[in-house]
């Protein structure tokens, strides 16, 4: 009998657990605001997490992978920076891995300001924030890295 | 006897190593550098209008070649400087002819530059405010191929600081336009360049087109096709006609590097297996070589 009530308890627990928030990664969520100097770009990016540190962190880290993987429609930059996302980041996974999880991204974020309160959503809270970056200091560096061709041939 | 055939054959071997070889001085032990397009930003003129005048006399169009050469250098890629060479063709008496077309294509020839940049700036006045209009146009020179196309504009403005106008236009589009010829220069990199291969034949020469030659007998022109799905790369290439007394190949692929050793590939090495084929076929050809042009005459 125990048994029984054991295996009901945990069925429960799990679908508990299944139904639970989930985090909303990978979101194109990213907006652009404007361009006030040459190289420069600012975006509003949307993240979430289980916190406030953890959403701006996703909203950052998403306003990066939509310049780098998928371009922003209406400015210089409609195009991705990188051309084939899934063979960069199979043939330079050492530095996809210091750019989003040691943070190297931060180094070309000139400004990041919140824009909204955090709230919640379906359970995880969502943050809005205003980014600056200097995509022209990003292509240098992915030139020099080798993960996109230098101009011309 | 021996040691005289010894010092002979030692002396030609070393004549032969240092003929070959490469000099220690120029020497960079394996590395091989892309040999990148010339590029060269050259104003839009009409017809009729002197190329020299227009640039002199309007500080508008010079801001905006300047903005547009900017955005090269800004990509860490440098152009062919138009005023400077338009000075040094001045000082050389370069132009022969009053046509102001012709002038264009000479400076264009003169420069040697691969792909050349056109800009067009229009302004615009009206009662809600002045703008300046771009209009960019950047083609390859040897087959008029269109790289990238944009439009930009300044925005109205209550001013008469046409220069600030003129460079907030090359500003709303020069990062656009660069990208899509970066875009083509990927598909060159990855589909090889083109070269125009032009065939042709001497006065007095007592071959055709249509004359059978080779072991098999096949008539030229198909002799010449049937070598360049061979030898074009990736079997790219497009004839623009065949006469009797002429074929034109407007459009053969050729490749950046040389496949079997990675070294630069030239339009000129293309056009020496192109002179073998056609000695190999018991001809007398005789080639030119102007920029990506292969002119092959057949004596």
């Amino acid at each position: 009998m125990t048994k029984i009530l054991k295996s009901i308890l945990t069925i429960i627990l799990l679908s508990l657990i299944s139904c639970g928030p989930k985090l909303q990664s990978n979101s194109g969520e990213v907006n652009f605001l404007y361009k006030d100097a040459e190289g420069s770009i600012a975006v509003k990016s949307v993240g979430y997490g289980t916190n406030r540190e953890n959403a701006v962190i996703d909203a950052q880290k998403n306003a990066f992978k939509i310049l780098l993987f998928r371009g922003i429609p209406g400015t210089d930059l409609n195009v991705p920076l990188i051309d084939n996302e899934n063979e960069a980041k199979l043939k330079n996974t050492n530095y996809f891995k210091n750019f989003f999880e040691e943070g190297n991204y931060k180094t070309f974020m000139m400004s990041s300001t919140e824009s909204s309160n955090l709230v919640k959503v379906n359970g995880v809270k969502k943050i809005v924030i205003d980014i600056k970056i200097n995509y022209n200091s990003l292509r240098k560096n992915l030139e020099q890295n080798q993960l996109v061709r230098k101009f011309g041939y | 006897m021996k040691k005289i055939k010894l010092i002979i054959l030692t002396i030609g071997l070393a004549i032969y190593t240092t003929g070959f070889s490469q000099i220690a001085s120029t020497n960079s032990t394996g590395q091989v550098v892309t040999i990148q397009p010339k590029i060269m930003v050259i104003p839009y003129t009409k017809e009729g209008e002197d190329l020299r005048t227009i640039l002199e006399n309007d500080p508008n169009k010079r801001i905006a070649i300047t903005k547009i050469k900017e955005g090269f250098d800004s990509r860490g890629f440098t152009t062919v400087d138009f005023i400077a060479k338009l000075k040094a063709a001045k000082d050389n008496n370069a132009f022969t002819s009053d046509n102001q077309t012709d002038i264009k294509s000479q400076i264009i020839q003169m420069s040697g530059a691969d792909v050349y940049v056109q800009a067009e700036v229009i302004i615009d006045n009206s009662n809600s405010g002045n703008s300046v209009k771009l209009i960019l146009t950047g083609y390859e020179a040897s087959t008029g191929n269109s790289l990238s196309n944009k439009v930009g504009e300044s925005g109205r403005f209550y001013t008469e600081d046409y220069n600030k106008l003129a460079s907030k236009a090359v500003e709303s589009c020069i990062e656009d336009f660069l990208n899509v010829m970066q875009t083509k220069f990927t598909e060159i990199v990855n589909n090889g360049k083109s070269v125009i291969v032009d065939i042709s034949f001497d006065t007095n020469s007592q071959y055709k087109m249509s004359s059978e030659i080779g072991s098999d007998g096949l008539p030229l022109s198909d002799q010449i096709e049937a070598w360049m799905e061979k030898n074009a790369f990736k079997n790219n290439y497009h004839i623009q006609g065949t006469t009797d007394l002429k074929m034109i190949l407007d459009d053969v692929k050729i490749p950046l590097k040389d496949q079997a050793n990675g070294n630069n590939y030239t339009p000129n090495k293309f056009a020496l297996e192109l002179f073998k084929f056609f000695k190999g076929l018991g001809l007398q050809p005789a080639k030119d070589i102007k920029s990506n042009t292969i002119y092959i005459t057949i004596k």
